[in-house]
């Protein structure tokens, strides 16, 4: 089955194809189960108007004239689908955002940390575990429509507090690496009792793969040995997210 | 050196006048911290900076820090003041338009939270491409080449004209070596999986002539895209009544 290196380093979706490589072998053979119908091409959901409206508001406050800024979000939510894309694309400065003025992107980075820390906020009164509905929604926030894969490790105290949330590894469109002696090296440096590992698929599925469950068993393991636990695994898809541990498959 | 008198014009050129700092005080201060976070992003600021950082868009030129850690302070904490409606941080001091985009940062949290990937077409099979090809498209100009970059689950992320890849009977080598860089350089940009190349052709064309016309521009696609780790799906020639594929002409695909 999966190919593990010397040093530990996994994959966390299936080896094959190739990184980042598309399965050719999929295209234009019927769909499966599930993907039968063409989705609708036209068509704007409810949620789409209020990304328009927030973006809009941001270029505003960031010096645009109103009718500007509505026709600049109308056309930046139109190209990269979501206000997170938009973002996302400014912070990498990467297509048409990287040409919005220096004091708009500006804006819009420091808009998005603040919504990050707005969520992380929510979670960090109780344990984290309890918080099921912030949690997700925290993650989400953060991972969902990242179009590469990446490893997050929230690492918790007694009490299920969370005492520090690390990207532990970023990959490239199907995988990413993990590295299980780092995360429970990092573990011991804060002092963590538990972790949770999480994990995004850009493909928005959250079915864990072969390799997924494979690479979970090696970090629960590894972790056993100096007494640590590894509480739960979620995966962040589209539009949900899914606990390994209330799927029972830990 | 010499010493020489800094004009107050040039804001952006901070390399130009051999100082280190181009400007001091309020204004310069603020603006190193724009290149900071255009540099490394937010995530390293604390707490009390980016609120500081956020003021500036309601608050000319004045130092925000003092107004940002005394909210901070009588609020609680960072997402206290932003959970704060704009009436009550209006009251606490805040100017009104920084009160409102302070107060906006909620919705900015629940947008990113919300799907809105979900009406993204699937074109992983012949049905979703020629309806695909047969609807959105159908309005485009003609002729014109488009590209669809594709995730890895086959639904597109974008659809653009893909312009200097018109298929003529002797395209230059170097406007197709230019086609197929530009292709995957936005396939590399937009983080797709794959590639299907579109031409739609007018009426009275020939699909099958443009597609021998085309293949120069696809054989050189064909080699450069698995390098970078992007499948080119297929070729497709798309007129009104009839259309021709690439992968179904070749031998070997």
């Amino acid at each position: 089955m999966g190919k593990c290196a010397p040093d530990g380093n996994r994959v966390v979706s299936r080896p094959h194809p190739p990184p980042g490589m598309a399965d050719g072998a999929v295209f234009f053979t019927r769909p499966q189960e599930g993907l039968a119908q063409v989705p609708p091409l036209v068509g704007a959901e409810p949620g789409e108007w209020d990304n328009r409206q927030c973006l809009a508001a941001l270029l505003g406050a960031a010096g645009m004239a109103h009718a500007q800024a509505c026709e600049k979000a109308e056309a930046l939510v139109g190209e990269y689908a979501t206000l997170s894309a938009v973002l996302a694309a400014v912070v990498q400065q990467e297509g048409s955002a990287r040409l919005l003025p220096e004091a708009a992107r500006v804006l819009l980075i420091l808009a998005r940390e603040g919504a990050f820390r707005l969520h992380r906020a929510r979670l960090q009164r109780e344990s984290v575990l309890c918080e099921r509905p912030a949690l997700n929604a925290y993650l989400s926030a953060l991972m969902a429509h990242e179009k590469t894969e990446q490893m997050r490790v929230l690492f918790l105290d007694g009490a299920n507090r969370l005492v520090a949330d690390e990207v532990m590894g970023r990959g490239t469109v199907d995988h990413a690496p993990v590295y299980p002696r780092e995360i429970v090296r990092r573990a011991l440096v804060l002092q963590a009792s538990s972790f949770v590992l999480v994990h995004n698929h850009p493909s928005g599925e959250v079915q864990p793969s072969a390799e997924d469950m494979c690479m979970t068993g090696q970090i629960i393991a590894a972790a056993r040995v100096v007494g640590l636990c590894m509480a739960d695994h979620l995966i962040v898809g589209r539009e949900q997210v899914l606990s390994m541990k209330e799927a029972g498959l830990l | 050196m010499a010493k020489t008198k800094m004009s107050p014009t040039p804001a952006s050129s901070v390399q130009e006048g051999g100082s280190v700092f181009a400007s001091t005080g309020p204004a310069g201060h603020r603006k190193r911290m724009r290149q900071r976070v255009l540099a490394h992003g937010a995530g390293g600021l604390a707490d009390y900076e980016l609120l500081e950082m956020l003021l500036f868009y309601g608050v000319p030129r004045r130092d925000t820090k003092p107004l940002a850690k005394s909210l901070i302070n009588q609020f609680g904490s960072f997402s206290a003041v932003l959970d704060s409606t704009a009436a009550v941080l209006q009251g606490a001091g805040v100017p009104r338009g920084a009160a409102a985009l302070c107060a906006q940062l909620p919705d900015v949290a629940a947008c990113l939270v919300r799907d809105g990937g979900r009406h993204r077409a699937y074109l992983g099979d012949w049905d979703g491409l020629l309806q695909y090809c047969h609807t959105v498209l159908r309005a485009v100009e003609r002729p014109q080449m488009r590209m669809l970059l594709l995730d890895s689950r086959n639904t597109l992320l974008v659809d653009e004209p893909l312009a200097g890849a018109i298929p003529t009977s002797r395209a230059g080598e170097e406007r197709i070596r230019h086609a197929v860089a530009h292709v995957l350089q936005r396939a590399l940009e937009v983080q797709a999986c794959a590639v299907v190349s579109v031409y739609l052709a007018e009426p009275e064309q020939d699909v099958q002539t443009l597609l021998q016309n085309c293949a120069p521009f696809v054989a050189g696609l064909r080699k450069s895209a698995p390098l970078l780790a992007v499948s080119l799906h297929d070729h497709l020639v798309v007129g009104v009544r009839a259309w021709a594929s690439a992968r179904q002409m070749a031998t070997e695909w």
